[in-house]
C-alpha cells in the first residue's frame, strides 16, 4: 500500500501554509531527483477536507503526511489527533515539519503519535531517510517510467 | 523580722505574764484576817467580861459603903463620947475610936443641950442630916459588914458637965453605921451571871458576823480575782497582739507619740519603738497630707469615733516615701484622750495597682484604637461587653449595646448568629462574616463557670476588610500576571516561530539561488531573489508591527475627546489610494459617536479594521466597507462592515490571536487584529466579530463603555 505495486511514486500530502517553505521542499526533492506525488494543503482545514472529505480525487488516501504545526484555521497537532482518531487513517505515517523546537510542541507531537519530528530548515536527505524508515521509498528520477 | 519580734518582746511580755494574784493566796489571807478578827473579838468580849466582873466585885464594898453612907445620914446607930483625951479602949465601937485617933479632935462640936441618955438623939437632932460629921469607911466588921463611922466634938457645955463627972479634957464622940455585905454580894453575883449570858451572846453574834462577812468578802475576792485573771489574760494577749501585729500601731496624745509597736518602728525606719516615743504625732507624714490628716485627727477627737481607712504617704527616717493605709481610733490613755493609729505598708500594692492601671490604660488605648470589637454575651445572648474602635462601623459607642440582645440587634446575620449559638452550646468557633459592610474575622469562645457550665461567651472580631481587599487585589493581580505571563509565553512562542519562518525561507532560497546562479538559470534566479526579498520584507513588517504592538500599554498618549466621524474621514483619506486600487468603496455613516480616548490608537484601530475589510472583501461584485455605529447594551457600538468572504463561527475568537491568519494568501502579518484588540482592551472596551458565515461578509464591532461623550448637537 505504501509502495504501489505498479511502481507509481508515493503520494504525499504536504500541509504547509507558507508557500516559500513548500516551494523549498519541492525544490529540494527535485534537486535530489526524488519523485513523489506531492499535494499541498494550505491549512489544517483544507488538509482534513482532503483526507476525509469528498474533494480529494482519486479517492485513495496518501501514503504519508508531512505536517506543519502552525497552520491557519486548524493547527497541525489537531489535524494529527484527528488522523490518529480516525479508523482507516489511524496508522498513516505522519512526519512533523516545523520551525518550532518548543518542548510543548515536541511533547504534543509525541503524544499524538507523530512518526517523526523534523525542525526546519529540513534536510531533504534526512526527510528521505525518515520516510524510508517508515517504509516509503521515494522514487529517484529515471528509476521508473 | 518575726524572730526579732519574738526575741525583742520579753521585757514587756514578762511583766504582763507576772499578772494577777494567785487565787489561793488571796483566800488564805482572807481566812487569816477573819480568824484574827474572831480571836480579837473573843478577847475583847472576855476582857469586857473580866473587867465587868472585877468591876462588879469591886463595887460590892463601894456599894455597901454607899449604902452605909446613905444610912449614916438617916440612921446613925452609935454615939460614943469620950472626954479628956483619955484612951478608952473599952469603947464598944472600935471603929469610932480609929476615926477619932486619925482625925483628932477635929470633929464637929456637939450641942450640949441634951445630955445622955438623950445624947444620941440630941446629936442626931442637932446635926440635921448628917450633923456635919464626915462619914468615913472605916472597915469591915466581924460579921462581914461595912462600917462607916464619923467623929464628933463635944461643946464646952459638954466639957463642963463631963468635968463635973470627973472627966476632963475635950469631949469627943462618934457615930457609926453598919451595913452587911452579903446581900449586896448576892445581888452582884446575879449581875455577874447576867454578864456571862450577855457577853456570850454578844461574842457569838460578833463571831457569826465576822465569819459571815469574811465569807462574803471571800466571794467578792474570788470574783474580783477571776475578773482580774481574765483581764490579765486579755491584757497579756493584747500586749502580744500589739507587739507582734503585722500592722504598724502608734498611739499619740496631745500631739506626741506615746506608744509605737515594732512594726510601726520598722515601717518608719526606726531601730526601736522607743525612738518614736515623744516625737510629734505627724512627724512622719508626707507634707502633702498634713492638712488632711490634721483635720482627721481633730475630727476623731471631736466625734470620738474612728476615722475610716485613708491612703497616705509616710516619709521614712531614711527619706524613702512609702504608701500606707491608715485608720485612726479614739482611745484613752491614763484618762486623757488619745488616738490609736493603725497602718500598714501598701507601697507594693500601690506599685502593683499603678502598674496594673498602666497596663489597663495601655490595653484600653489599644482596644480603643484597634480595628477590633471585643464583646461578650450572657447565656441569653444579652451583651455584657462591647469595646473597640471597630464599633464605629456600626455607629455604636463602646458599651452602648450592653444590656441589649444580639438576637434583636444582629438576628439577620445568620452566619454570626449560627456561630454564637454554637459557642453558647460550648463549642469554640471562629470564622469570617460580613457585617456593617466590613469583613470580620471573629473568634467565639464559650465562658464557663466552675461547674463547667456555659454561662455566656466572649467574642473578638477583627476588622479584616482591608486585608481581605488586599488579598482580593493580590489574587486578581496574580491572576492578571499569570494571564500576562501565559500571554507572554504564547507571544514568545509565536514570535519565535513566525520570525524564524522568513529566515528559513531566506536561507533555503539562498542555497537555491547559488545553485541557480551556477546553472545560469536567469528565470529561477529572479524568482529566488523575489522569494528572498519577500521574506525579508515580511520579516521587516513583522518586526515593525511587533514593535508597535509592544508600544501599546507602554506608551500612553493623553486622552482626548474624539469624534469618530472625523476619525473615520481621516482613515478614509489615508487609505484612499488603496481603496481606489482595490476598487473598494468606503462608506461612513453619519452621526458617529464621540469617545474620550487615545486618538492616535483609535485611528490605528479603524485603520486596521478597514485594511482587514479590504483584504477580505469579496472578489468580483461590488466591494463595500462601511464604518458605522448602533446602540448597544453598554453604550454605542462602532462597527466596520464588509461584504466579503465572511468568517466561520469557530474561527471568530482565533482571528484576534497574534499571527493568526485564516488565509495567508490575502497578505497581512496576523498582527493587525491582535493589535486592535489590545488597544480596545486597554481602553476597557471589547471587540468581537459578527458574521453569518462564509460568503456573507463580516462585521467587526467594538464598544467602549463609559467613554461615550454626549452628542455635541444635543448638548
Amino acid at each position: 500500500m505504501k509502495e504501489n505495486g505498479s511502481g507509481a511514486p508515493p503520494r504525499i500530502l504536504l500541509v504547509e501554509d507558507n508557500v516559500a517553505h513548500a516551494n523549498l521542499l519541492l525544490a529540494g526533492f527535485e534537486r535530489r531527483g526524488l519523485v513523489a506525488q506531492i499535494r499541498r494543503a494550505r491549512d489544517g482545514e483544507e488538509a482534513l477536507d482532503i483526507l476525509f472529505g469528498e474533494t480529494y480525487d482519486p479517492p485513495p488516501p496518501p501514503d504519508a503526511l508531512l505536517l506543519d504545526l502552525r497552520l491557519p484555521k486548524i493547527g497541525g497537532l489537531e489535524v494529527l489527533a484527528k488522523v490518529r482518531a480516525s479508523g482507516p487513517l489511524s496508522s498513516l505515517p505522519v512526519v512533523i515539519l516545523t520551525t518550532s523546537d518548543a518542548e510543548s510542541d515536541l511533547a504534543g507531537a509525541s503524544q499524538s503519535r507523530a512518526d517523526s519530528y523534523l525542525v526546519k530548515p529540513v534536510d531533504i536527505g534526512r526527510l528521505a531517510a525518515v520516510l524510508d524508515g517508515l517504509g516509503i521509498r521515494l522514487h529517484r528520477k529515471g528509476e521508473t517510467l | 523580722m518575726t524572730e526579732t519580734r519574738e526575741n525583742g518582746a520579753p521585757p514587756r511580755a514578762k511583766n504582763e505574764a507576772a499578772g494577777p494574784l494567785r487565787p489561793a493566796a488571796a483566800m488564805v489571807r482572807v481566812r487569816r484576817y477573819a480568824s484574827l478578827l474572831a480571836a480579837g473579838w473573843i478577847s475583847v468580849v472576855l476582857l469586857s467580861l473580866v473587867w465587868n466582873i472585877r468591876q462588879q466585885s469591886k463595887e460590892v464594898h463601894d456599894f455597901a459603903v454607899l449604902q452605909a453612907r446613905r444610912r449614916f445620914e438617916t440612921k446613925r446607930s452609935a454615939l460614943v463620947i469620950r472626954a479628956g483625951g483619955r484612951e478608952d479602949t473599952t469603947l464598944p465601937i472600935s471603929h469610932i475610936a480609929a476615926v477619932l485617933a486619925s482625925e483628932g479632935a477635929t470633929g464637929r462640936l456637939l450641942p450640949t443641950e441634951e445630955l445622955p441618955p438623950g445624947a444620941l438623939r440630941a446629936v442626931n437632932k442637932s446635926e440635921g442630916s448628917n450633923g456635919g460629921t464626915v462619914c468615913r469607911f472605916s472597915g469591915i466588921g466581924e460579921k462581914e459588914e461595912v462600917i462607916c463611922a464619923g467623929a464628933v466634938r463635944g461643946s464646952p457645955k459638954c466639957a463642963r458637965c463631963h468635968a463635973a463627972a470627973g472627966e476632963t479634957g475635950t469631949v469627943v464622940g462618934g457615930l457609926e453605921v453598919r451595913v452587911p455585905v452579903a446581900p449586896i454580894r448576892a445581888l452582884v453575883r446575879r449581875h455577874i451571871r447576867s454578864f456571862y449570858v450577855s457577853h456570850a451572846a454578844v461574842g457569838l453574834v460578833g463571831l457569826l458576823g465576822i465569819f459571815a462577812g469574811a465569807g462574803r468578802f471571800a466571794r467578792g475576792v474570788r470574783e474580783r480575782e477571776r475578773l482580774e485573771r481574765a483581764r490579765g489574760e486579755i491584757d497579756r494577749r493584747y500586749g502580744i497582739l500589739v507587739e507582734t501585729s503585722p500592722l504598724g500601731i502608734i498611739a499619740h496624745s496631745a500631739g506626741k507619740i506615746v506608744f509605737a509597736n515594732r512594726e510601726a518602728a520598722r515601717l518608719i525606719g526606726a531601730n526601736d519603738p522607743d525612738e518614736l516615743i515623744g516625737l510629734p504625732s505627724l512627724s512622719f507624714l508626707h507634707p502633702s497630707y498634713r492638712d488632711v490628716v490634721a483635720k482627721r485627727v481633730n475630727a476623731i477627737y471631736d466625734a470620738n469615733e474612728p476615722a475610716p481607712l485613708l491612703e497616705e504617704k509616710f516619709v521614712r527616717t531614711d527619706g524613702r516615701i512609702i504608701d500606707v493605709e491608715v485608720a485612726g481610733i479614739p482611745i484613752e490613755i491614763e484618762g486623757r484622750p488619745a488616738v490609736q493609729v493603725v497602718f500598714r505598708d501598701i507601697t507594693n500594692r500601690k506599685e502593683t495597682e499603678r502598674k496594673l492601671e498602666e497596663i489597663r490604660g495601655r490595653l484600653r488605648s489599644v482596644i480603643e484604637r484597634a480595628p477590633v470589637i471585643l464583646w461578650a454575651l450572657d447565656r441569653d445572648g444579652v451583651f455584657t461587653l462591647s469595646e473597640g474602635d471597630g464599633l464605629k462601623h456600626f455607629g455604636l459607642k463602646p458599651g452602648e449595646i450592653v444590656g441589649r440582645s444580639i438576637w434583636d440587634l444582629f438576628g439577620e446575620h445568620h452566619d454570626t448568629i449560627e456561630m454564637v449559638k454554637r459557642a453558647l452550646r460550648g463549642e469554640e468557633v471562629s470564622g469570617d462574616s460580613e457585617v456593617a459592610g466590613r469583613v470580620w474575622d471573629s473568634s467565639y469562645i464559650p465562658i464557663r463557670d466552675e461547674g463547667e457550665n456555659v454561662t455566656g461567651m466572649s467574642g473578638i472580631s477583627f476588622d479584616v476588610t482591608d486585608r481581605k481587599n488586599i488579598e482580593k487585589e493580590r489574587e486578581a493581580l496574580i491572576t492578571e500576571l499569570e494571564t500576562k505571563n501565559a500571554e507572554l509565553e504564547r507571544f514568545t512562542y509565536t514570535v519565535s516561530h513566525d520570525l524564524k519562518s522568513p529566515l528559513i525561507t531566506i536561507r533555503g532560497y539562498i542555497d537555491l539561488l547559488a545553485r541557480d546562479i551556477e546553472s545560469d538559470d536567469r528565470g529561477k534566479v529572479a524568482a529566488d531573489i523575489d522569494f528572498i526579498a519577500g521574506a525579508a520584507g515580511r520579516m521587516k513588517r513583522l518586526l515593525d508591527e511587533l514593535l508597535e504592538l509592544s508600544r501599546i500599554g507602554r506608551t500612553v498618549n493623553p486622552e482626548e475627546d474624539v469624534d469618530f466621524g472625523g476619525l473615520a474621514s481621516d482613515v478614509a483619506r489615508l487609505l484612499e489610494g488603496r481603496l481606489h486600487e482595490e476598487r473598494v468603496s468606503l462608506r461612513i455613516e453619519p452621526a458617529l459617536p464621540r469617545f474620550r480616548c487615545d486618538k492616535t490608537r483609535m485611528f490605528e484601530v479603524l485603520q486596521n479594521l478597514v485594511d482587514n475589510a479590504i483584504r477580505f472583501s469579496a472578489f468580483g461584485a461590488e466591494r463595500v466597507v462601511t464604518i458605522g455605529a448602533r446602540a448597544g447594551d453598554d453604550g454605542p457600538v462602532c462597527f466596520v462592515k464588509d461584504n466579503g468572504i465572511g468568517i466561520e463561527a469557530r474561527y471568530r475568537e482565533k482571528i484576534f490571536d497574534l499571527f493568526e491568519q485564516l488565509d495567508p494568501a490575502r497578505g497581512g502579518t496576523g498582527v493587525g487584529l491582535a493589535l486592535t484588540k489590545k488597544i480596545i482592551e486597554a481602553h476597557g472596551g471589547t471587540i468581537w466579530v459578527e458574521s453569518e458565515g462564509t460568503g456573507h461578509g463580516s462585521t467587526f464591532c467594538f464598544a467602549l463603555p463609559g467613554r461615550e461623550l454626549p452628542d455635541e448637537g444635543k448638548r
